[in-house]
């Protein structure tokens, strides 16, 4: 009997001769026809939107660069800066500090943590920013005691509590609850099969937290933080309801006067777009940095070849 | 008779309402090899994982050497240690896991120097030499920079066993080591893990592996429904088992 997977004579024959007669095959690309579409559309978009801009004479494009680099614009810019910057750095700190509240053995810990994030995210920006900002009414003097003793220290609320304090806390105090569930799901994202490892090795818990979670949480946490960077970019814009002179706040004064209100929103366009700018660069160079260290995949595959051949 | 590298006395420990281990009494002497076999659920990975201490157990004690895991002992009182004593308690009886829980942010060698240089606080340069010769040791030598995720489940095993010995402990815990391998690779890790037990380590070892058990354990234990049914050596209970339980279960993997 004829083995399985042996081919008769006659079959043979008849491969070769199949192979014989098939004419040499090109291989075409698919035609995407869509595709010119899309560029007469877009072509014709901006056509549209260079000749608007090129022959309006109610948009006044020459103010935008008279007032880009005006003093009172650079002005705006730095405080939009500082208060981002500060309140980024006090929600994240604050963030820290509850994502590990929550993730605690503790009970009353994690509940607390929890209640907090709550308040954070469930008041609105404008409301923390007027409560501190009017914190006064309610609360003339601020002081340190010893319970049931002497004074230590003492100021006044209005004193203490500025238009820029007050701005920084809501900022923080906003920040804080959204930074602690970033921060959180990176450190719940890490093998939990590690953090046994780790304790099975002799690392106590915060050794552990530093060395063997946060390493491979900051991976996961960049790029959502930067996301709230961004978030807290725009939003500090609020600050102006308090009279803080922020970048939004520089440009409706501007406008006010002028009444040049698109040129100035553009100014402000910009310089938003400028700020987000090297905050996304920032996340690019930082995520390529992290992704050098081993923990990527990077010749994985080719050594896991190299094992089975070998 | 030198005293028990591992004492466990009338250990329990239940999940909720499920009684995972109803009284555990188990002798290790030092140097000796114990396998621990049993059907899936039967309590053989969390009497392991009570003996280090990453599952609490209720009731009973497990004794390291002269030390009580978890406690310090005062005359006949024995006091709950602190996270951090019981953290530097831990490392007398280091784990090797079934799914190996390399540090994925650190090569194999870093991987190894981990604990000695942070935990056990020695000198680097030093704890690299003694690494780079645990490495070898695995077979891995030339393979200290690479990182988990670069290593084949064999070698990301026997890294982790060179993790475990690097901190020079009392015994060595192993989880079904070779379990989540494939076929082709268990032998890598058994080769290694023989090695180590002829050059007289204490080993507790879980694993389903009868031949490994038959031809290095100086005793097996059989467990199920969270007792230990049946002990003593390889030949007792692998030839001539008393028990039925043991009988099926043997029928069954072998």
């Amino acid at each position: 009997m004829r083995r399985k997977g042996e081919m008769s004579l006659r079959e043979r024959t008849a491969a070769r001769l199949e192979e014989a007669t098939t004419p040499a095959l090109t291989v075409h690309k698919r035609r995407k026809p869509a595709e010119y579409f899309y560029w007469a559309v877009l072509i014709l978009c901006a056509y549209s939107l260079i000749r608007f801009v090129s022959t309006s004479e109610n948009l006044r494009l020459d103010l935008v660069g008279s007032y880009l680099f005006s003093q009172p614009i650079l002005d705006g810019v730095k405080i939009t800066l500082f208060l981002t910057t500060v309140g980024m750095l006090g929600g994240t700190v604050l963030g820290v500090l509850l994502a590990v509240m929550r993730i605690s053995s503790s009970p009353v810990l994690r509940a607390t943590s929890a209640a907090a994030v709550y308040a954070s995210r469930s008041i609105p920006l404008l409301v923390q920013l007027l409560f501190w900002y009017f914190l006064a009414s309610i609360i003339p003097k601020i002081s340190i005691s010893i319970p049931f003793g002497p004074e230590i220290w003492s100021a006044d609320t209005n004193v203490l509590i500025g238009q820029i304090p007050a701005a920084l806390i809501a900022l923080s105090l906003f920040g804080a609850g959204y930074m602690a569930e970033i921060i959180r799901s990176g450190i719940i994202a890490i093998d939990p099969g590690q953090v046994e490892a780790a304790a099975s090795i002799g690392m106590a818990k915060g050794m552990i937290f530093r060395r063997v979670i946060m390493p491979q949480a900051v991976r996961i946490i960049i790029p959502p933080t930067i996301n709230q960077f961004v978030s807290i970019l725009k939003y500090s814009g609020i600050v102006m309801f308090i009279g803080v002179g922020d970048l939004m706040y520089q440009v409706q004064a501007i406008y006010g006067q002028n009444f040049q209100q698109i040129p100035l929103l553009i100014v402000a366009t910009i310089w938003y777009g400028v700020m987000t700018g090297v905050l996304t660069i920032a996340q690019h160079m930082m995520e390529k940095k992290l992704n050098g260290e081993p923990l990527r995949r990077r010749r994985g595959s080719s050594v896991r070849k190299e094992e089975a051949m070998g | 008779m030198a005293p028990a590298a591992v004492r466990v006395r009338g250990l329990h420990k239940s999940y909720g309402d499920i009684e995972v281990l109803k009284g555990i009494d188990l002798d290790v002497p030092p140097g000796s090899v114990v396998c621990i076999l049993g059907p899936s659920g039967s309590g053989k990975s969390t009497l392991l994982r009570c003996i280090n201490r990453l599952e609490v157990p209720e009731q009973g004690t497990v004794q390291v050497g002269d030390q009580y895991m978890g406690f310090s002992r005062n005359g006949n009182r024995l006091t709950e240690l602190s996270d951090k004593a019981l953290a530097r308690q831990r490392v007398t009886a280091a784990m090797v896991f079934q799914r190996f829980n390399l540090f994925a942010h650190k090569t194999a060698l870093e991987n190894v120097m981990e604990g000695p240089v942070n935990v056990l606080r020695r000198d680097r340069k030093e704890t690299r030499e003694q690494a780079l010769q645990l490495l070898a040791k695995v077979g891995l030598a030339d393979r200290a920079d690479h990182s988990p995720a670069q290593l084949s489940g064999g070698q990301q095993q026997r890294v982790a066993i060179a993790r475990a010995l690097a901190m020079k402990p009392a015994v060595v815990l192993f989880d079904e080591p070779t379990s989540a391998l494939d076929p082709e690779l268990v032998g890598e890790v058994l080769t290694v893990m023989t090695d180590l037990a002829t050059a007289g380590l204490t080993m507790v070892v879980v694993t389903h592996e009868i031949d490994f058990a038959r031809s290095v354990a100086d005793n097996v234990v059989f467990m199920d429904g969270g007792k230990i049914l049946e002990q003593g050596s390889p030949d007792q209970v692998l030839v001539h088992p008393s028990h039925d339980r043991t009988k099926e279960f043997l029928k069954r993997v072998l």
